[in-house]
């Protein structure tokens, strides 16, 4: 059964590639063609995975620990769209004198940590996959993000954003994109897209939280700390305790993220609004890992990692579905109380289960 | 992933589109890590001459036709990875208005335009949710 759910990946449908490698002109046929040849390749390698893991994988993992670390290499783009760009540390080398470098370095190393000692995950495919972060990517870039292979870091605009790499959650959540498009392949659109970037906050929150030894309560839960420059008026690009609350100033604007199902924002924009409307998964994940106490990666974090890697959760997952996931995970994993402080959690922000 | 969806349209009902008055070109920028959205714009009676004539070709490139700006992509799948950025490029123009849309990474044409407005002056934030995907769809919120 675990065939089923390792459908297609989120890019451009087959059927669209092969009208373009047919009807593009010479530039456009050529990148389809690319894409088809790498897309294919790269599902094959994925499906032959997930099958090799669903025979070897017990009901409840925690897996053996790999012989090896982690494998980090980082690159430098030097303010071009290129990637890679130029190695300038790779695994075992000293600090350099680029702190962005070694930021992106060390980030990845506490949520290759992380995932090892919370989950027995072997990195982001759980089969030892190297770690590729590029740095001072583009001109003043305002952005981090996973491009289906490896983590890309901007500067900022130095005006309203610091660079990229200032925050260990944003380094854990881009590099938990990769985790969710190994395991569950959620679209990037709609519910399923918002639960994708919920799951990247969780995990780049537990990164932080785990690296700090911080307990549910004195965690601060909120995604970008740091990023924001003094200019604004802001804590944080999220905050998962108190999703809509994170910055209100006259340039950025206000942040709009709900935290409950009557706010839901209908868009087309944002790819559906996975960005604004995974502050309802937060939410719930928050009032769970409360709810639980202690260290929150190992009940409710444990619970959400599961239920990412169930079976039964499709690439195009609601939040109902997510949460009935959970629930199961809960009462296959830990007992009634658990199961219900789950229900409790997604019955707060308006998801019943 | 690229994606030009064609989304825009002219009154005219294809024709080119008519840039040698007042045009303003609004760039929307969506998604990425942080989400919120920004809007910047160009306005060709407040600039100079020569930036003014600028941006009348690089938005004349865009308008160009359906096919002027395409890349490889559909609206079918939605994009590769995750947090990259979304832009609506908009120019209003005497008479109507052409609305591309275009995922990460951008095709090299429209780099140039993309690059202009991305220096642009920041328009005011809009308040409160984007724009809905129906006129009915808005979820009024807080
Ligand atoms: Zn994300």
């Amino acid at each position: 059964m675990t065939g089923h759910r390792r459908c297609a990946p989120c890019a451009v449908p087959p059927h669209i590639l092969e009208r373009i490698a047919r009807n593009g002109n010479d530039e456009q046929r050529a990148r389809a063609l690319s894409t088809m040849a790498q897309d294919s390749s790269h599902r094959s390698v994925r499906v032959h995975n997930a099958l090799m893991r669903s025979v070897q994988r017990p009901a409840t993992p925690p897996r053996l620990a790999p012989t090896s670390g982690p494998r980090r290499t980082i690159g430098d783009a030097k303010e071009s769209e290129d990637l890679p760009g130029t190695t300038v540390r790779a695994e075992g080398d000293a600090p350099v004198a680029d702190v962005a470098v070694n930021e992106a370095y060390d980030g990845l190393g506490a949520t290759f940590a992380f995932f090892l000692d919370a989950y027995g995950r072997d990195s982001v495919d759980d089969d030892g996959m190297g770690l590729l972060a590029t740095v001072h990517y583009g001109d003043h870039y305002e952005n981090a993000f996973w491009n289906g292979r490896q983590m890309v870091f901007g500067d900022g605009d130095g005006e309203l954003f610091n660079r990229f790499t200032v925050s260990l959650d944003i380094i854990g959540h881009e590099l938990a994109h990769g985790v969710t498009e190994d395991e569950a392949q959620l679209m990037y659109l709609n519910q399923s897209g918002a639960l994708n970037e919920s799951l990247s906050d969780v995990f780049g929150s537990l990164v932080k939280q785990h690296l700090r030894g911080q307990t549910a309560e004195e965690a601060d839960w909120l995604i970008g700390e740091g990023l924001l420059t003094d200019a604004v008026q802001g804590v944080a690009l999220r905050s998962m305790k108190e999703p809509g609350t994170a910055y209100d100033d006259p340039v950025l604007g206000d942040d709009i993220q709900p935290a409950h199902m009557d706010g839901y924002v209908r868009t087309t924009t944002d790819n559906g609004g996975v960005h604004i409307n995974s502050g309802i998964p937060n939410k719930a994940f928050y009032t769970l890992a409360v709810a639980l106490g202690g260290h929150a990666w190992e009940r409710a974090g444990r619970i959400w990692y599961e239920a990412l890697r169930a079976p039964q959760l499709r690439p195009n997952a609601t939040f109902r579905s997510f949460a009935a996931a959970t629930s199961r995970q809960a009462q296959v994993l830990f007992g009634p109380e658990e199961t219900q402080a789950v229900r409790d959690a997604w019955a707060s922000v308006g998801v019943p289960v | 992933m690229t994606g030009d969806r064609n989304t825009g349209s002219r009154p005219d009902g294809g024709g080119p589109a008519d840039l040698a008055g007042r045009i303003r070109v609004i760039l929307e920028r969506y998604g990425g890590i942080i989400g919120r959205p920004v809007r910047r714009g160009l306005d060709t009676a407040q600039l100079p001459a020569d930036q003014a004539a600028t941006l009348r070709s690089l938005a004349a490139s865009l308008t160009a036709g359906p096919d002027g700006t395409a890349g490889p992509g559909g609206t079918g799948g939605g994009p590769a990875g995750a947090d990259r950025f979304v832009y609506v490029i908009e120019v209003e123009f005497q008479g109507g208005r052409v609305e591309r849309t275009f995922h990460e990474p951008v095709p090299e044409g429209v780099r140039p335009l993309l690059t202009l407005l991305s220096r642009a002056p920041r328009l005011p934030a809009r308040p409160g949710p984007p724009p809905p995907s129906s006129p009915a769809g808005g979820s009024p919120r807080r």
